[in-house]
């Protein structure tokens, strides 16, 4: 969810400073489209989950992990566009924890527990899923990588209760410099060297 | 006039898939959820 609004909170902030849709006409995105497949097969893994991780030898596991080889595959290609290098930070980080624990995104009872997430448990046994994540629970003394995993908690007070890892701060400032950048109108030239523009 | 208006939907959204699916999903209950 944080990232849904990191993204729609860029767009929003680079209209507030001037930026206008018409420049994302000059983005030379390459293989776009594959990013949507990649989000596409995540739908069944996601929002209709087995109560209980598989692992490596399952189907669902693996569509995941292709699903994450197509998401490299969009950042490689256009790794010269403005925030896609910490785009690719954020996914590299994800991918080593979720591939050191199985396939999924490792997160601690506690945490869940402080951020009020609890009616997403489809289980109380380590390995159990979380409705509409790729979490599966996990003590923290049997997560691989802790450090990477769902660790950063927001919890009431807060109107957004959630849970997220480094990787997802990581990208969640590479959709904000990509849109900051690619909606601005482009730099005069020579302005950036300090020259008057005329 | 149409293809430029596919044309900024096509980029908006292909970035927003590519961060979406790399991390946190969007969670449909609107309580939030991990990545």
């Amino acid at each position: 969810m944080i990232l849904l609004l990191a993204v729609v909170a860029a767009v929003f902030i680079a209209l507030l400073r001037g930026g206008r849709f018409e420049h994302l006409l000059r983005v030379p995105l390459r293989r776009g489209w594959l990013a949507l497949v990649a989000f596409a097969l995540q739908i069944v893994e996601i929002y209709f989950p087995l109560p209980q991780s598989q692992g490596f030898v399952s189907w669902r596991t693996f569509l995941l992990l292709f699903s994450y080889l197509l998401l490299i595959l969009v950042v490689a290609v256009n790794r010269r566009l403005p925030g896609l290098l910490w785009i690719g930070l954020g996914l590299s980080l994800n991918l080593a924890v979720m591939l050191a624990n199985g396939g999924y995104m490792p997160i601690t009872p506690e945490a869940v527990a402080r951020a009020g997430l609890g009616h997403l448990t489809l289980g109380e046994n380590p390995g159990a899923r979380l409705l509409a994540t790729k979490d599966i629970l996990l003590p923290r003394e049997a997560t691989r990588l802790w450090f990477l995993s769902d660790i950063l908690v927001l919890a009431p007070p807060s109107p957004l209760r959630t849970v997220f890892s480094v990787g997802d701060v990581c990208l969640a400032l590479g959709a904000f410099i990509f849109f900051q950048r690619t909606m601005r109108p482009p730099v005069p030239r020579g302005a950036a060297a300090g020259e008057p523009a005329s | 006039m149409k293809k430029v208006y596919f044309t900024i939907i096509y980029v908006i959204l292909s970035i927003g898939a590519l961060v979406l699916a790399s991390g946190a999903p969007a969670a449909f209950s609107g309580t939030g959820g991990g990545g």
